[in-house]
């Protein structure tokens, strides 16, 4: 499987998809403790003129917690949408485009190459997760005070990673069943935020995948509550790899 | 090699092979004939495992396309009508990627076999359309596989283009390759082809070598060109010929049709030679594929 892995690098690098997606998570991470010093504040005071100090603070409630809950919460918004439509390509144009039908007859698997590209786009996300999130922690530390525990916000940052496994896995299972890049995109993102909206709606979170995304925003970690949502997570993954495996299997290649 | 019985395939209602049987032997390069949409690439597609049946059976190198776990299982070497490459990667990377056991000595040697050594780590994005099937055609040998597919490999190439990658498929055959290749240049098929197959309508028309095939349909008229023009009295001189059907002149040329078809021509030319005219040459008439073609579609 190592050469599998070693095509989903370099199509990364050598397409720009690596760099959108380091650039995009390191803003996020930078971006936001300095809008809670400095942007916010400073459009609450030209708003509101004769508001005190004390009283913008109380308004604005400027911590390290607001701001690493706040870039986890930037993390899904935005960086859900920035992640999707960057990485639903990865299987659908492959399908469409032909270029399975080389590596296919010449005895690549279904399983490696499915394998290569979650384990390598995943193990990428989760990096960035973590190294975004760490910047977030040490630069809002540093902008306001450190009251967080790094063990919580590596926690915080282990969930959203095996979200965007979740994620990963619904862009290979459209992308096969579909195939086709923007719907692929747009189902995914459905998905994302039905299943986070349901979830609060229904206060049923600890069911779903959006579950991870709940805990890790307001980084409180409950343990029940995560070890489900984990599993129907990684339950949901395996299906869908599965599924995804099935479809390759049974799809007829170098159609026109 | 390839051994084809009776298969059908439907594209929703649209049924693409109505039956097809066709065999290829060891070592020969068999051309696969036939119009736009007659069902070669169908046909080729399903003989590399990437596309299904419904009735028939097709073995391929002594396995069952039906039973294999994945495509690759069959190790053929195949060249798809559009080869699809990634553009990002360099000749040198995807031979790489797409070796069973990657091995860069091997993947040197097939790339200096397809003239590709000086572009071996150049993007292909950057390849001609020349360049990219002379590529394909080493990524269909990279695992040594004793059986080549090629979907038309030739049909989009410039004559030079067209020449080199038939010579590469002469090559793979003293390689102790199996090929079939489909194609619509006829004129293609009848350089390289052992042995061809004809497909109209997703039904086959004939297998035959091609040389039995143009020798079948070997027209008996010859062509005599003379130094002067041809006078009447030497046409009504040949025309009392036994086995001659037909003479007719035009200015110094003179056609003969012949009775039968496997008349030898030691006769006729004594006839013509015992004529008071001094002859410049003589050519028997042939039907080339492309008469054939029209001919059989018809």
């Amino acid at each position: 499987m190592f050469k599998e892995i070693k095509k989903e690098w370099l199509f990364a690098s050598r397409s720009g998809r690596l760099f959108i997606l380091i650039m995009s998570f390191l803003f996020l991470a930078v971006l936001t403790p300095i809008m809670l010093k400095v942007l916010i504040p400073e459009i609450f005071r030209m708003q509101f003129p004769n508001l005190s100090a004390e009283d913008l603070d109380l308004m604005i409630n400027a911590s390290q917690l607001t701001a690493v809950g706040g870039f986890l919460s930037d993390l899904f918004e935005l960086g859900m949408i920035i992640v999707v439509f960057t990485l639903c390509s990865v299987m659908s144009q492959e399908i469409r485009d032909n270029t399975l039908v080389f590596p296919i007859v010449s005895g690549n698997k279904f399983v490696h190459i499915i394998a290569a590209k979650i384990t390598f786009f995943g193990a990428v996300l989760s990096a960035l997760t973590v190294l975004a999130i760490l910047i977030c922690y040490g630069y809002s530390g540093i902008l306001f005070e450190f009251e967080i525990l790094i063990q919580d916000v590596l926690m915080a940052g282990l969930m959203q990673s095996v979200y965007f496994l979740f994620v990963i896995a619904n862009l290979l299972m459209w992308g096969a069943i579909l195939k086709r890049t923007l719907p692929t995109g747009f189902i995914t993102l459905v998905i994302a935020y039905l299943t986070q909206a349901v979830g609060g709606l229904f206060d049923i979170h600890a069911y779903l995948p959006s579950g991870l995304i709940d805990f890790s925003t307001k980084l409180q970690f409950e343990f029940a509550g995560i070890a489900s949502s984990l599993a129907v997570t990684v339950g949901l993954i395996v299906v869908m790899l599965i599924i995804t495996q099935l479809t390759m299997k049974k799809m007829e290649y170098n159609i026109r | 090699m390839i051994e084809i019985k009776n298969l059908h395939k439907h594209f929703g209602q649209f049924h693409a092979l109505k039956g097809i049987s066709l065999n290829v032997k060891e070592n020969e390069i068999y051309g696969f004939i036939g119009h736009n949409g007659a069902g070669k690439s169908t046909t080729m597609n399903i003989l590399a495992g990437l596309s299904h049946f419904e009735e028939g059976s097709c073995v391929i190198v002594g396995q069952d396309v039906t039973k294999l776990d994945k495509p690759g299982d069959l190790n053929i070497g195949f060249l798809p009508e559009n080869p699809q490459f990634y553009p990002w990667m360099t000749a040198m990377e995807y031979l790489m990627y797409c070796s069973k056991h990657p091995n860069r000595s091997k993947a040197k040697e097939v790339i200096e076999w397809a003239g590709l050594k000086q572009h071996a780590n150049r993007k292909i994005k950057g390849f001609s359309r020349g360049m990219k099937q002379r590529l394909g055609l080493a990524v269909a040998l990279i695992n040594d596989p004793k059986l080549i597919i090629l979907d038309e490999p030739s049909s989009a190439l410039d004559p030079e283009g067209r020449s080199e990658v038939l010579r590469l498929m002469i090559e793979l055959k003293s390689m102790g390759k199996t090929i079939i290749f489909s194609s619509h240049i006829l004129s293609d098929i009848e350089r390289i082809c052992d042995r061809i197959g004809m497909i109209a309508n997703g039904e086959m028309i004939f297998e035959k070598s091609l040389t039995s095939l143009l020798h079948e349909n070997v027209k008996p008229i010859y062509d005599f060109e003379f130094k002067n023009a041809v006078s009447d009295s030497l046409v009504e001189q040949i025309r009392g010929h036994k086995d001659i059907l037909k003479a007719d002149a035009n200015e110094n040329m003179l056609t003969v049709q012949l009775i039968q078809n496997e008349l030898s021509p030691k006769p006729i030319l004594e006839a013509v030679l015992s004529l008071d005219a001094e002859i410049m040459g003589f050519s028997l008439r042939k039907n080339n594929l492309e008469s054939l073609f029209v001919k059989e579609v018809n």
